[in-house]
């Protein structure tokens, strides 16, 4: 009943946006050449998965994305978990990491095509280094404020601090690991847009800029459209892997 | 008594004397209205009538006070101006962007071109042992980047038609212009089909291991575009600008050593890529049918190349041209 009300709402607010939109375009409350109406946007998708580029674009996008998102949060739990537990590879690591983290993804796309090219491994590539620095910080920050009781009572039980990090640590971290890992889901799109911008022949960000270009804002805007959805749906994919892998997690404390 | 009537009498004397100020202050001002126009161009040598009339102070009258904004590429100054927050009264673009604006069903005006550039466009490509020809070098798979939207993508169309092409060879990839001619030094892409200077840093980067494929069949033009609006509200001042850039193409005719060094200074352009590539453009301000002409294979183009569905309408582009401005100022430069 719970899950039912929850999505009615959703739809509802959903269908309320568009009618909204669809109102003010129909009384030319907005200039319908730069935001169509949302009757235009859903022809332009018709045509775009018509033609069969839809689901080219969107293939491609997703491949993209996801690699360099799960890449980029294993490096980044990695490293959060080593800085978060161990002084030493703190005070080593956590000061370069730093450095990295200050620069922007978006402005070493030129340095990663002139090390990468510009296919699929120098984008897969940004879209991990920019994921890599929200997983890092979260997970450090879980990582390094498990409760000292937690770990004592695990001690009476095994001296193995294998057992230790995998049993207590990580469980504990995992509010944190995965408030991160959120985080980089919105941020690998960021980039997978930016990405595709520069140098590529297919993928959701090259239809978004192709056709603003052409000057085609419904299919601009189909193509913004499909890649919140796909977004979202990773996002609400996600939520169902940590509720079911990871049922003491309280989701809804985390964004 | 009479001290007050007397006080009285200053007190309205000054009043008088300061309306008299202020009406006379209003009246000069009317005398001399100054409108702006803030113009977007990209900083580049096809946009040298801009640049060398604000450079040589051709714009500056008492009727117009004209801005200068710049940008990476026209097209991107045609959507500055198409937005609505009125950031520019011209834009100065080819006309592949005003085309696919049109098709997209802005309303904007053309009132003249400024140059047409031929040869502007050309394929850079990375050397391949003796595969010294379009045909040769992409009877194989190649990666072509090229800037989408705009003139460089219309090129590529023709390029890959005339030399009847495998559309399976060529990888189309569109890619910033500033980021061209590095990817291609690099390897990253095996080709780039580009304006100036772009194309000219290419085969620079590349020196004797590149090539460069023309097409001089193909022209492109430069045109200033405005909303019908700013016609209404600042036809004098566009009158202005207009003898503004027929003053500068005319110091361009007669000066053309001095104009390569403003625009080389201007665009941070080699001097020698600019020498390489200044036969290529030719400075007039003018009208001429063959821009409808150009407009209406564009609009073909985009229909059959996808961007725009089959049973979209060509927009009657005569109507698109403004030549009222430009027949007032040089008649002789209007031709349909």
């Amino acid at each position: 009943m719970k899950e039912f009300k929850k999505i009615y709402y959703s739809v509802l607010s959903i269908a309320g946006i568009i009618l909204f939109w669809q109102v003010l375009s129909g009384f030319d409350l907005i200039n319908s050449n730069l935001i169509p109406p949302p009757t235009k946007v859903y022809l332009a998708i018709i045509e775009w998965a018509k033609s069969g580029e839809l689901f080219i674009d969107f293939s491609t996008s997703i491949w993209r994305g996801i690699t360099g998102l799960l890449i980029g949060s294993i490096i980044g739990i990695m490293l959060g978990l080593f800085t978060g537990r161990n002084q030493t590879l703190d005070k080593i690591l956590t000061p370069v990491l730093n450095v990295f983290k200050a620069f922007p993804p978006v402005a070493l796309l030129p340095v990663f095509i002139t090390f990468f090219g510009i296919g699929d491994f120098s984008k897969v590539f940004s879209i991990s280094f920019a994921t890599i620095f929200p997983l890092w910080v979260n997970t450090h920050l879980g990582a390094s404020t498990v409760p000292a009781e937690f770990i004592r009572s695990a001690m009476l039980l095994s001296k193995s601090g294998v057992k230790i990090f995998f049993k207590i640590i990580i469980p504990a971290s995992m509010n944190s690991i995965i408030a991160g890992f959120r985080i980089s889901i919105a941020i690998s799109f960021i980039m997978l847009y930016v990405s595709e911008l520069a140098g590529a022949s297919s993928g959701l960000g090259y239809q978004i800029s192709s056709s603003h270009l052409a000057y085609r804002m419904d299919k601009m805007l189909g193509a913004l459209i499909v890649l919140g959805l796909t977004a979202s749906m990773i996002d609400l994919i996600f939520n169902k892997i940590v509720k079911y892998f990871f049922p003491w997690v309280q989701l809804n404390k985390i964004i | 008594m009479k001290k007050i009537k007397f006080l009285s009498t200053i007190k309205y004397v000054i009043v008088f004397a300061m309306i008299a100020m202020l009406c006379i202050s209003c009246v000069n001002k009317s005398k001399t209205v100054t409108q702006k126009l803030t113009i977007g161009i990209q900083n580049s040598p096809s946009n040298s009538l801009v640049i060398i009339a604000a450079n040589k102070g051709f714009f500056d009258t008492t009727k117009v006070k004209v801005v200068i904004k710049e940008f990476s590429a026209g097209k991107l100054a045609l959507q500055a101006l198409l937005g609505q927050a009125g950031d520019l009264d011209i834009a100065v673009s080819a006309e592949t962007p005003v085309t696919l604006s049109t098709l997209g069903g802005n309303k904007i005006k053309v009132i003249a071109t400024i140059v047409n550039a031929k040869n502007e466009c050309r394929v850079v490509v990375r050397k391949d042992g003796v595969l010294n020809t379009p045909e040769k070098y992409f009877s194989k798979p190649r990666k072509l980047a090229t800037s989408q939207g705009g003139s460089p993508e219309w090129f590529t169309y023709n390029f890959i038609k005339r030399f009847k092409l495998d559309n399976n060879n060529v990888e189309i990839n569109a890619m910033l212009p500033e980021n061209m001619p590095i990817a291609l030094s690099n390897g990253a892409i095996d080709a780039i089909s580009i304006f100036d200077p772009y194309a000219g840093l290419g085969e620079k980067e590349l020196g004797e291991n590149g090539v460069t494929f023309n097409n001089e069949n193909i022209i492109s033009y430069y045109v200033l575009n405005v909303k019908e609006s700013t016609i209404t509200q600042k036809g004098e001042a566009l009158e202005e600008l207009m003898n503004g850039l027929l003053k500068a193409e005319e110091f361009i005719k007669n000066n053309a050593e001095e104009t390569k060094k403003i625009i080389a200074e201007k665009t941070k352009l080699d001097i020698d890529i600019l020498n390489k590539t200044w036969s290529h453009y030719t400075f007039a301000v003018m009208l001429d049918k063959s821009l409808i002409d150009l407009c209406i294979a564009e609009a073909n183009w985009a229909i059959e190349t996808g961007k725009y569905p089959k049973e979209t309408v060509i927009p009657n582009f005569k109507e698109v041209i403004y030549p009222d401005i430009l027949k007032k100022v040089a008649p002789t430069a209007v031709n349909f």
